[in-house]
Parts: structure tokens; sequence; C-alpha cells
């Protein structure tokens, strides 16, 4: 860029001056003129000469380059506006009227304008209509890039001038190291912040590693550009931890909170920290959360649908030095950074159904890219009688939940009696034909089933039909297509009569429905049901279905009521009916286990004295898996085997008095569950480890330091992280040791949300340390509530030598600083050529004489 | 499809002074009347002359096809003529020239650098009128040499300005943007010169909107690829040098490495290395002082950059312990023994006593009531005070239980050894036990106080073999060290072009003391919770500590310095396209730095050591090694190249290289030039057959 110093002489600049050479053609020229024998007089001869010899002189010149330098105070000043998510009207208002009256100022001068936000758009007219950029991209201010752009925009041929309009508060970048490089004088306008009332929580943040019982301060800093007085809530994962009572005042500004916290009996845990109550605009920013990791014992979480027999299987763990957190089904860890806290999961008797097909995948992703372990215990709502079968969860186990059934078990009929109505358009109706076949898929060739569909009357999609041509079945299901009104009776009347005529020894109807139904005899038709020994299940679809005339159906039929808000659990409730109605599925004949493949995991343990267990669910053991113990018909009891980075065991037994109530006196019992489960878990120990996660940008830097147990830094060591970002997206990344002792890798964290970080460390085979991280990223720091950022626009317009505040009125303001303004004049100079032609011509063609005779 | 289009086609209409030449050769010239004597001479020139043949008539028409020629010459010029290729009028082309610094690989004579320095220039001089051209860099941080113009000399001087850098290629940022600045288009021009040294340039290369134009041949390379020093977390003055060295050539390399530190040689290395081959060397070694550490390729090869790499090695300070004691011999060698502690023994506190800063209080036996603050760690305390109540002798103060998970007892081996007449204690507070009898007596405890964490040793020295074990020293050592906080100090050394954020230091260095790990960054103490806090929300109150609006600056390994932009805190560094060291400071501080380049341009960083005459007065050089590496007012960042791919010199795909015809218009000039250029031909040689005959 042409530095504007102060220039004041018009200059000439050959471009090509070594073209000067050419004007040796000049010798010949006037040698040949010298000696020419023309008959010309002397003074025409000569005027030609001059004007042959300007012909030269113009051509050489145009060929040198020729360009005239003017010294110009024309200016173009460009306007890098800020169009960012935190300049609000009130600014976009001020942007507005700066713009009018830099036109109104500019006379000759060129005026142009760069919108930026996270990144600058093409240079445009001041008065062209300007698109605004993407939701997406304002969600941050990179000031640099703008910078770079306005100044890469004007031509060196007038003065520049940018002048930037922005509240300041960038968070890409660094403006001030472009504006000290531009050699360009930046000014600056700054625009108001957010006058819309806004409290915020600005940062949350917590220490990165704590010892387990250790007590710390998570600290908050709450942001608001007013006084006010609200609720400040702090959840520890998904459960609120801190409940005020009375609102909490906080000034304009900063008000920075603190509240004490221990982590007790898990590893990792997440405070999220939300304001309410407060006067505000913007809710993007009303939360915040920090993640703390705690050392110490390993955490295993124990979900059992009974919370109140799972004492002795927690004591005993506790025991063994394991600490371990109970829950009811309904706290099966919604997202991966709460499951992120145990080593181990436990699922005691939990049925599928409890569960969202989120939740399962967030089991896999625990399991297979976190290393986290999976412990799977029997139970008449476990495994297949749970529902699980091909569900996420059943993939990962290492057994299946459909078997042979045995010959003596009693043959089945179902009669299926689905809603084929208008609202079950879409995806529901594929998922219930999804179910059917899946239930299809779980009987037996002993077994029969019929379809029958329903809307304003009833259909048989397949009458009862043997189930070993489940090829039929399956092809009719197929067809089901959704319309028409809802009526239930009709099918429960054809169900009846069909169900009736078999000579099935259960006879099971399940009936799904998303609406209400016309008004029937349902009671009547269902206590025939329950006189001819037929049990009748039902499922509502959604909440606008009929809840309780179903309820009431299942109740009086004896068999199970679903309601199902998320119509992607259907499955799961056919496959767990199904498998329940065949009553196939459980064995509860006193058993003592039988080892099938001894293994170091139950070292010391002497099976042989292992009193009896009373039940247990029957599974399939996978190829792969291995088969540890064995009930005395030969179904697995003890089954593992490894799923990604981690383990998952399937004990189809329980813990609990239904049918381990002999287990539970055994002295080993406790010795047992600990090494099972610590055989599950995840191997995680923080001793010598240090990880900090820095962010900056939309990137993250993991620094992995550690030390072995003497104290010395461990080197040359295979170090790896997976990230599981918010969308459950897996990366695996190596990390690269950058110092003694030192590992770091970079990811990117565009997303909202957590991210989860397995670090596994090997050296020489040996795994050196393995450990789970999270980091959560919250609202993006565009949406950072603070003051315009005086600061930082002052420092711009210092170090580039431009004003900080400056008036549109004065943007035009004419300094010292001139530009050249260059005019290369080869056209001007062939002109000339081709003019002085015509007289050379002239001058050879006519004879002056005649006119102007010689004295 | 017009082959030829034209700028100015409106300079057709100079082709109508056609006419009036035509004009002037079908005008007859009327030749003068001169009266003569007599007309016998004319006649008979006139008998004797032979009628002129018909080609001779057409001289003159001959002479007229000539000046048309010549007229159409400087017209067609002045149209500004284009190949219908060149057809798009008013290009803009933005060029990005790789400085990058494995364009300083010399290639028959010249660096890559100056290759493409010529051919920017020559692209540069080849724009037409109404073209324009914009430059950027991509070595290091994208930036802008010059904006849009047409100007040539402009261009030619940006190009000239452009500096090569030690730093990584941006060359996907340069093109990001260019593409920014001039969208792709018909009428735009996206032009890369470079050595085509990453891995980048293959997806660029794809990029139909570039073109690329390479310099360079493979080239053997030896790089340091890695280099960062760290303190030991073991040894109180050794310190571990992590180095990778990398052969990217295609043949074996044979050299020697050596390490000085603050031009002391510390270690050499013989080096062997297959090509591709990498070699990583962990080096113990100890000093307490530290300074700038430099290691050295003995090599001679493709670039020298990476050849060399500094790292600053923190300095320990010595820690001040104040041992107030009735005479116990053992407690004041053991303490001694320690490496860089600075022991004063005292009988007893003194009254009010106050701890300075960082350092640490020794008490044994007799406890103040009111505990001082600060650092403390007691032994065999006597009596009660506002921490503890000490009770009656143990029964069986035999160790049971050792917590080997603190650091404090990390290799402490006591298990079944008696501690003579500990006494039982009562804490008032929240404790932690990390040493206890089987009863769960208390016989090492701390106590966290927001004054400073007191440890407690609950043993008489006098009685018992525990000073004779080795586990006392080891013990005494793991407490200082504890107190110490030493966490493996690295200042890490960072790569050029890396962004990284730093802490800034402190103006007032008696204020606040933390532990400076890394890049002058502070370890803020974790939240530490007080016994008595409760869960609930609690406003915390300001601790009207105000934060510095001190200015920072730059300064780079040059001496050039550049202000800095900080938040309250923090830096980002991001333009560091140096190898060197940089330093942060206020504009005071950084002129009272010893290590300040000279007034010469040397830069006082590793390069400099080996540049300096190793005569230097040793004394001038201890000074410098104790003042400037242990300045808080000052954060030193050295930058290395230590990049794989930039120190690897083949180029990962073939490239185009640049050739006339590659030029903005044919030959490197624009048509109107040569067609000027034939016209002023024509001009000398229409004038020669005009006036060829001449006098003999």
């Amino acid at each position: 860029m042409i530095e504007s110093t102060q220039i004041t002489d018009i200059a000439i600049e050959l471009a090509r001056p070594w073209m000067l050479w050419c004007l040796l053609a000049l010798i010949p020229i006037a040698w040949y003129f010298w000696k020419s024998l023309s008959d010309f007089p002397a003074w025409q001869r000569r005027v030609s000469f001059a004007a042959r010899s300007l012909i030269v002189g113009c051509l050489v010149l145009a060929l040198a380059g020729l360009t005239l330098l003017q010294p110009t105070k024309k200016m173009f000043v460009v306007l890098a506006v800020d169009r960012s998510q935190s300049v609000d009207s009130e600014a976009t208002a001020k942007i507005d009227e700066f713009i009018k009256q830099t036109a109104e100022a500019r006379g000759s001068n060129d005026l142009a304008v760069i919108d930026f936000a996270a990144e600058p758009a093409g240079l445009s007219a001041f008065d062209a209509e300007r698109t605004p950029p993407p939701e997406d991209g304002k969600r941050a201010t990179n000031i640099a890039s703008a910078i770079e752009t306005a100044i890469a925009s004007v031509p060196p041929s007038h003065v520049p001038h940018v002048v930037v309009l922005s509240d300041g508060r960038q968070t890409l970048g660094d403006a001030v190291q472009a504006a000290a490089g531009a050699k360009v004088p930046i000014s600056t306008v700054p625009l108001p912040s957010r006058d819309e009332p806004e409290v915020q929580v600005a940062e949350v943040t917590a220490p990165a590693q704590v010892r387990q019982g250790e007590p710390f301060y998570v600290e908050v800093t709450i942001a608001s550009n007013h006084a006010d007085q609200g609720f400040i809530d702090v959840y520890r994962g998904d459960v609120l931890a801190i409940e005020q009572k009375e609102p909490i005042k906080i000034e304009e500004g900063e008000t920075k909170l603190r509240f004490r916290q221990t982590v007790d009996d898990e590893k990792q845990v997440d405070y999220a920290v939300r304001v309410r109550g407060f006067t505000d605009t913007l809710l993007d920013n009303n939360s915040a959360s920090a993640v703390v990791f705690a050392s110490g014992k390993p955490t295993v979480l124990l979900v059992d649908s009974q919370v109140d027999q799972t004492n002795e299987l927690r004591w005993a763990l506790e025991e063994q030095g394991l600490l371990v957190q109970v829950r009811p089904v309904e706290g099966v860890p919604r997202s991966l950074s709460e499951l992120q806290r145990f080593d181990c999961l436990m699922l005691s008797n939990v049925p599928a159904t409890a569960m969202t097909l989120q939740q399962m995948e967030i089991i896999r992703t625990y399991v297979q890219d976190l290393g986290g372990g999976l412990v799977m215990l029997g139970g008449d709502q476990s495994f297949g009688l749970g529902g699980y079968y091909k569900t996420t969860l059943e993939e990962i186990l290492p057994v299946r939940s459909n078997f042979e059934k045995e010959k003596e078990k009693p043959s089945l009929a179902m009669v299926l009696v689905i809603d084929k109505s208008g609202s079950m358009g879409g995806q529901k109706i594929e998922l219930a034909k999804d179910a059917a076949k899946g239930a299809v898929e779980l009987l037996s060739p002993r077994d029969q089933i019929g379809i029958i569909a329903f809307d304003g009357a009833s259909y048989w999609i397949s009458e009862i039909h043997s189930a070993a041509d489940k090829g039929y079945v399956m092809d009719r299901i197929s067809t089901i297509e959704a319309s028409g009104g809802t009526n239930i009776y009709p099918g429960l009347s054809d169900a009846y009569d069909a169900l009736v005529a078999t000579s099935a020894k259960l006879k099971h109807v399940i009936l799904m429905t998303d609406g209400h139904s016309t008004p029937g005899d349902y009671d009547g038709i269902v206590r025939d049901m329950v006189a001819a020994r037929i049990t009748l299940s039902s499922v509502a679809c959604g909440a606008e279905a009929d809840q309780k005339l179903l309820e009431e159906l299942a109740q009086t039929g004896g068999g199970r009521y679903y309601m199902c808000e998320d119509p992607q659990s259907v499955p799961q409730i056919f496959a767990k009916e199904t498998v329940t109605a065949s009553k196939s599925a459980i064995n509860e004949l006193p058993f003592l286990p039988q080892m099938v493949r001894p293994t170091q995991v139950l070292n010391g343990l002497e099976l042989d004295t292992a009193p009896f267990l009373l039940g247990y669910v029957v599974t399939r053991p996978k190829p792969t898996s291995e088969f540890i113990l064995a009930s005395e018909s030969g179904d697995p009891l003890l089954v593992w085997w490894r799923y990604g980075l981690g383990m998952t065991v399937a004990f189809t037994s329980d813990a609990k008095s239904q049918w381990a109530a002999e287990w539970q006196a055994w002295p080993q019992f406790g010795p047992f569950w600990a090494q099972v489960t610590r055989h599950a878990m995840r191997k995680s120990d923080a001793k010598g480890v240090f990880v900090e996660i820095e962010r900056h940008d939309e990137r993250a830097r993991l620094i992995v330091d550690s030390v072995d147990e003497s104290g010395k830094f461990i080197n040359g060591a295979e170090t790896k992280v997976t990230v599981i970002d918010p969308s459950l997206g897996n990366k695996p990344i190596v990390m690269q040791q950058t110092a003694p002792g030192r590992y770091e890798a970079e990811f990117d964290t565009n997303k909202t949300g957590s991210y989860n970080l397995e670090l596994n460390q090997n050296q020489n085979g040996v795994t050196t340390f393995r450990q789970t991280r999270g980091l959560v990223v919250g609202y993006p720091d565009e949406l950072r509530l603070g003051p315009t950022n005086d600061g930082l626009l002052k420092q711009i317009s210092q170090v580039s030598g431009g004003r900080f505040d400056l008036p549109a009125k004065e943007v035009f303001e004419p300094g010292e600083r001139t530009a050249r303004l260059a005019l290369p004049l080869w056209p001007y100079l062939l002109m000339a050529a081709l003019s002085l032609l015509v007289a050379d011509v002239a001058l050879r063609r006519i004879d002056f004489s005649l006119w102007f005779p010689s004295r | 499809m017009n082959i030829l289009e034209f700028a100015n086609p409106i300079g057709w209409w100079w082709a109508a002074l056609a006419l009036p030449i035509i004009g002037f050769y079908i005008l007859k010239v009327r030749l003068r009347r001169q009266p003569v004597s007599t007309m016998l001479f004319w006649d008979k020139v006139f008998d004797e002359k032979k009628p002129r043949a018909w080609w001779q008539q057409l001289r003159h028409w001959l002479s007229l096809l000539l000046q048309l020629a010549l007229l159409l010459l400087l017209v067609s010029a002045l149209v500004d003529p284009l190949w219908s290729w060149q057809k798009n009028q008013r290009r803009k082309i933005v060029l990005v020239v790789d400085n990058s610094a494995s364009m300083a690989t010399m290639e028959e004579g010249k660096s890559r650098f100056d290759k493409a320095k010529l051919t920017a220039a020559a692209l540069a001089r080849s724009i037409r009128v109404g073209d324009e051209m914009a430059i950027l860099t991509a070595g290091g941080n994208a930036t802008v040499a010059i904006g849009l113009t047409g100007h040539v000399r402009s261009l030619l001087e940006a190009i000239d300005r452009i500096e090569l850098t030690d730093a990584p290629n941006s060359l996907t940022a340069a093109v990001e943007m260019a593409k920014r600045l001039v969208p792709p288009s018909t009428q735009s021009n996206l032009m890369l010169l470079t050595d085509g040294c990453d891995s980048a340039i293959e997806e660029l290369q794809k990029d139909e909107s570039i073109t690329v134009y390479g310099f360079g041949t493979p080239q053997e390379n030896l790089a340091i690829t890695q280099f960062q020093v760290r303190r030991s977390l073991l040894d109180a003055i050794g310190y571990q040098v992590l180095v990778e060295v990398t052969n990217l050539g295609a043949e074996p390399q044979k050299c020697r490495l050596e390490l000085n530190l603050e031009q002391e040689l510390v270690d050499v290395v013989p080096i062997e290395l297959e090509p591709g081959a990498s070699k990583t060397l962990n080096l113990d070694h100890a000093s307490a002082t530290g300074g700038r550490l430099l290691a050295q390729l003995n090599v001679s090869d493709g670039i020298a950059v990476d050849n060399r790499a500094l790292a600053v090695l923190p300095t320990r300070r010595k820690m001040p312990i104040t041992l107030a004691t009735a005479g116990s011999v053992f407690l004041k060698s053991v303490l001694e023994s320690i490496p860089l502690v600075d022991l004063t023994v005292v009988e007893a506190l003194p009254e009010n006593f106050k701890a300075a800063g960082e350092s640490i209080v020794v008490l044994h036996q007799k406890v103040p009531e009111q505990l001082p603050p600060g650092k403390l760690l007691v032994i065999n305390p006597r009596n009660n005070c506002d921490q503890w109540t000490v009770g009656d002798p143990i029964e069986t103060p035999l160790v049971s239980t050792i917590d080997d998970s603190s650091p404090v007892t990390q290799h402490v081996r006591l298990t079944n050894v008696l501690f003579p007449d500990a006494r039982s204690l009562t804490f008032t507070g929240e404790s932690e036990t990390l040493i206890k009898t089987p009863l769960d007596e208390p016989l090492l405890s701390y106590i966290r106080r927001s004054g400073g964490d007191v440890l407690v040793l609950n043993v008489d020295l006098d009685l018992g073999d525990l000073p004779l074990r080795i586990a006392f020293p080891v013990l005494m050592k793991n407490a200082v060290e504890w107190f110490q906080g030493n966490q493996g100090e690295l200042q890490p050394a960072l790569a050029t072009g890396q962004a990284a954020t730093v802490q800034l230091p402190r103006t007032n260095p008696s204020a606040n003391p933390t532990n400076k790990t890394e890049t002058g960054k502070e370890v803020k103490p974790a939240p530490e919770a007080k016994p008595d806090a409760t869960d609930a929300i609690e406003v915390v109150k300001s601790d009207g500590k105000q934060q510095s609006t001190e200015d920072f600056m730059l300064r780079s390994p040059a001496g050039a310095l550049t202000p800095l932009a900080r938040d309250e805190s923090s830096a980002v560094l991001s333009m560091l396209n140096y190898c060197g060291l940089w330093t942060i400071g206020t504009d005071d501080a950084l002129q009272k730095d010893p290590w300040l380049p000279k007034a010469d341009g040397q830069a006082a960083d590793g390069q400099t050591i080996e540049r300096e005459s190793t005569q230097r007065d040793s004394t001038q050089r201890n000074s410098a090694q104790t003042l400037a590496s242990d300045d808080p007012q000052l954060v030193r960042v050295a930058c290395n190249l230590c990049n794989r791919e930039e120190s690897d010199l083949k180029p990962r795909v073939k490239l185009e290289t640049p050739s006339d015809f590659g030029m903005l218009s044919l030959g490197g000039r624009s048509i109107w030039f040569y067609l000027v250029l034939a016209g002023l031909i024509l001009v000398a040689i229409e004038w020669w057959l005009y006036q060829r005959r001449v006098v003999g």
C-alpha cells in the first residue's frame, strides 16, 4: 500500500525506464536527415525531421511507461460496520444515522461500507441495499478481519481512512495487532451496548480437579446492565442442587456469588447455573456451566426398579471400596456428561421402555467410546422381558434377548390391534409397523399371530396365522396405511372372536391407539376376553389418546398399560409385551451356577460354595462373548465381552431377594459383585495426571501432564483422546508430546453443549492412565453482556493514528495526508504520435515553399 | 467468437487519419516556378531520362502503404487489443506470495522467495491498463501487502517490502482472505506463488479459481521439530529437555546437537538419522538459575532457521525458611540439606511475627496461641493454639496408615515405626490426616487455612529413631516442596505462527505472589472452601484489587515494539512470525531488561548467543542470568519454527513453473506495447526508405 505521506508536487515516472534506449533510433534518423538528397527546402526538411523525432520520442515514452503522478487529497473512506448479535436496534439506528451523515459530508470523496460479524462481507456502496449476515454468522465479532479487508479494498490512489463502527466486543481475531500493522489510520466509533434490560450468567468457575470429599467453591459471575433481583438456580447434573427462598439482589455490572460443594460418590459433576425472575431480554445467555472432575474411589451408578431392595448390593460394593449411587428407573442419565460421572452403570431390572432411544444411545457411546462399564442384571423386566429386543442396548450386551422357545412352554396366540386412523400417519404408523414386525420375530414357530388394523371400522391385515410363516405376516404388516377415524370396539371384537377360536394355551391382545374412540361396550368385550382367558394390554400412543379408557381396559383385561409419549419406544413395548405374554423368558427353578469358562476375574472366589439362585431370564450368548457362568440347563448366567473401549456384562439372575435371597447371605456375595463390577468398569486413575482444557476462538486445547509414580515425566507415550461432541459425534485424536511429560491436542468446539473426552495413554504396551473429562460449551461469547469496549476501540485508533469516537461530519476532514493519483500517459502519447504522423506526411507531400518562399 | 476484443474501441476513430494521409499522396506535389536562362539542359535531361517502369510508379504508393501501416499499428495499439482469453476487462488480480520459512531454501544461487518476488514483480509489470492487483502474503499470518491498485510502481514497491518470515505458511487462510477481497468470477484472477511445501497445496491446486505457480525442488533438510525445557518434579534444581530431530531429506544425515544454557555448553549429542526418521531425546540436567537454552544442529542443509531452537528455563527461587526451635540439631541439618533453602534459625518467633511472602515457618514444639498467618510446618506441638488442643500421649503411637497419594508422604516408608511421645491432637476445624495410628490418631495432618496451610508432624524428634531414618529427610523435602508448590514449571517455547494466550506480567511484583508456571502463567489456587462455609449461595464482596491499566508492549527478537491488545490479565499472541525471544512488558520494564536487544539490531535471543563472542565478560553474563530470567515484570516467550511440514522442503505436488505465457498479458506485456514497438521500428524503416538517397 502506498503510504500516505505528504506529496505536494506533480511528478512523472517511467515504469520501464530501460525502454529509453530506443531513443537511440534517433541517431540513424538524424544521420539520414543530414545526408539526405531530398529537394525540399531546408527548413521544411528540418521541420519534417523534428516531427519524425517527436513521433519517435512519443512512442519511446509510451513504451517506457510514462505516468503522471498527481498529488491528491481525495479520500476513500471505508466504514466497517459491526452487524453482530451484540449490536441492537439502538446501535443500528446510530449506524444508519452515521452512514447518512457521512454520505452527506463526503463531497467528491469516495465512501464504501463493509458489514462484518464473524466474517466481513464484500465492499459495497454506502447507499446499496445490503443483506444482513445470516444469524449463525452474527454469533461472533471479528474486527481484525474487517480491518484487513477494508484496508485491502482501498485503492492507493486515494487517501485511505477506515472507520470501525462497533461495540468493541470482539470474539475472534486480534484487532489491535491488525490495526498496528495496517499503516492506515483507523478511526473508531463506539456503538452503545444493548440497553434492553439484560441479565446473564457471565461465568461459572470451579476447580478442574478436586479430590472426592474435598470441599470447594463454585464461583458464579452474574452480569447485568441494571440493578435487579431474582433467583439463581444451581443444578448439579439435572438435579436442582440449591434452591433459593429469597430473591438475590444484584447490582449493575458484575455480581460475584459462590457456593460450597463437595463431590462424594461421583467422578465428574457438572454445575449449571441459571437465572430466572430477572428483567431480561436475551434468554440464550441465562445459563452457564462448569465441570468438576473428582479423583478418588471408583463410582458406580446402580439403577433399579425397586430401590428399596438394593441395600444388600450397595453395601456389598461399598464394603469393597466402590462408591455406589442408587437411583430409580427415572434416574437413568439423560446426558452423556451425567453418565460420565460414573465408572460403571448397573441396570437392575430396568425395562427398555423406561428409557428413550437417546438414553440408550448415550449408554452405547459411554461404553463404546468412553470406556464405561455396563452391567445388566436380570429380573422380570430385564433383557427380553424388558423389551430390549433389537434395541441399542441389546446390541452392546453380550447376550441376545430372543431365544428358542422350549417345547414344553405353552403356545401363544396373539392379536395386535393397531390404530391406523389418519392421525397415525407418518412416522407413527411406520413405527407401529416396525413394532408389529418385531413382535412377530420374537414368536416361536408354535405361536400364532393375527394383525387387526382399525380406523372407523376393523380390518384383518393378517388373520390368525402360524408364526412359523413370519415372512407372510410381515409382508401383510407392510401394507398398513393410515387413514380414517378411530373406533376401537370392532377391532377388539374381531380379536376376541378370532382368539376364542384358537387352541393356544395363552391368548393375548395388544391394543394400540393414539386417539379417542367412538363409544362402545368396551367393558363388556374385555370381560368376555377375561372369561375366555384372553389378556389385553393397551398402549396409548401420545397424549391425545384416551388414556383413561386404555388404562381401564388393560386393568380389566389383566394386562399392562403403557403411556407412550415418544412413538420411538413403541417397538420396545411390543417386544416386551410379546416376551412377557409368552411366559417363556423366565426360568424360576432353583439352580447352582456352573462355571463354563474359568477366569482370573473370579479368582479367590469359591463358586462351589455358592448357594442356589432362584431364577433367571433366558437369553442366548453372542458368538464372541465370554461365557463365564451358566445355569444348570446351560443358559447364560454371567457373560461379558468388550464393546469398543468399554465392557458390558450380563448377569441374568438378580442380586435382590427375589432370586438371590440365598446369595445375599453368601460371604462372597460382596467380593463376587465387586470383582465383576471392577472388571466391567472403566479403569481410571487420576494419579500423576493433570488435565487442563483451554478454549479460544471456538477451538479447545487439551493439555495433559503425566508423571509416573516416582514423579518422573512420562515421555514418548502413545496418548490419545476421543472427543464426543454434543451431538454424540466421535473423533479420535492422537495427542502430540510438546514438552517433557506434556501432551497436547486441539479440537473444534463450535457446538453448544457438553463435550466428553476419553483420554488414554499407553507406554510400552501398558496403559499408564485412562481418564474421562468433560467440557461444557455455553452460549457464544457474542451473547456475553458487557459495556462497550472503549478500551479496545481506543487502542485500535491509537496504534493506527486514527481517532476514537470520530463524529460523522469529520470523517472526510482533510488532513495533511495525500496520495498519488497515477495517470498512465501512453494513450495520449500515441494520440500525439498519430497527429504528428499526419503532419509528417504532409511535410513530405506538400512543398510549403510555394506559400512560404525562402528568403 | 471474436479472437480479439478491444479495451478502448473508441480509439478506432483515429483511423480516420488515413484519409488526410491518402489525400496527401493523391495530391500532386506542385513544384515551384523558377525562371532559367535556357531550357536546353533540361530538354537533354528529359530526352535521356528513361520512362519509369510500372513498379517505379508504385514507389510513392509503397510509401503510402508504409505510412498507413504505421497509422494502423498505432491506432491498433491505442484501442488496446485483448485476446479472447484476455477479454475480461478491468481484471482484479490477487497475488498470494508465500513468504514462509521454507521459501528461504537456496536453489541455483537464488532463494525460492527471491524467485517468487521476481515472478510477482514480472506479473505486476504485465498488468494492463484498467487491471487492478492486490498482493497478500502467506507466511505465518495472512496479511495484505497492498490493496487493489493498477499502479505498477506501487505494486513493485509493495513486493519489494515483503520480507521472509520464519513461520509456516498460511496458504489456505491467505486464499480465503483473497476470495473475500475479490470473490471468484470471470474477471478475477487468484494467483499463488509458493514452493508447495504444505499438504494443503493439493486441495488448492484443484480449485479452478486459483493458478498455482511453484518454485523449488526437493532439498535435504535436518530440523529440530520439537524443543522444550521443563523443571523437574523430583529435583529442585533439575530440568529435563525434550528435543526431537527429524531428517526430512532423502539422504541419511549425521551431525551433532549442541545444547547451551546461557552460552555454557551443557550437552553434545551425536545424531544419525535415516531419511524420514526422527530421534526424540529426553535429557536431564541441573541448574538453579535457569536462562536461555539454545539447541543447535551442526549441519548445513536446506534452511538454517530450523537448525536451532530456543527455550527459556525458569529460575528456581530460594525458599526462605524460618526455624523457631530451642535447638533441634536434626531439624536444622535436615532443612539445610534441602536444595534451594535459605534457612534462618531463631529461638522463638517474635511477637506479631508475620511471614514474608512465600516463606515457610517451622515451629518446633512451642507454638503461639494464635498461629501466625503463612505456611507453617509444626513439629511436635506441645501447647494448645487456635487450631488444635493437645491431649494426653497416645498409647501406641505406631504408624499404621500412610496416605501415599499425597505428595507430602510420597516415598515415605514408615509403616510400623513408632512416633514416640506423640500427643493426641484434637483439631478445631477441618483437617486431613496423612499418617495415623491404628486407632486413627493423627501423626501427620494438614490444615487448610485461608491465611496459609499448616502441616503438623506429631513426633518428638529427640526420642526414637525417626530422624535417623531415610524417611525423615524425604518427608521434610516433600513438605518444603509441597509448600513451594513446584509443578514442573514450564515456559513453553511456541512455534512460529502459533496463537497463544499469555498471562500478563505483574507490574507490582510484591503484590499477590502466585506460582508462575508457564509462559508467565500464574496458577490460581483452586477456590478453596472454608470448612465453616455453607452450601447456600453467598455474594462475594469485591476484594478491591485493581487490575493494572498499564499498556503492555510486545518486543520482537529484533527489538521492534508493538502494542499488545489485552484483557484484564492476559493477552493473545497471534503474530509471532520470527524465531527468537519475544518479550512482553511495560515500556519501562522493557527498557530496563538486561536482555534488551543491542543497538546494532542484534536480537537478545539464542541466535545472538551464537553470534556473540564467546569471550564475553562472564561477570556480565552472570548478572544477566540472575536478573533477567527471574524478572516478574517481564514475560518471555521463546519462538521456534518446530514445524515438520514447513521443514520438509519437498513440494507436495508437481507445480507449474511460471512462464512468459503465464503472465497476465502476452510475453509479459500488453499487446499495445508490441504494436507500439513495431510502430517505432516502422517509423525508422520508413524514414530510411524515404531518405535512402544520400550524399555518398
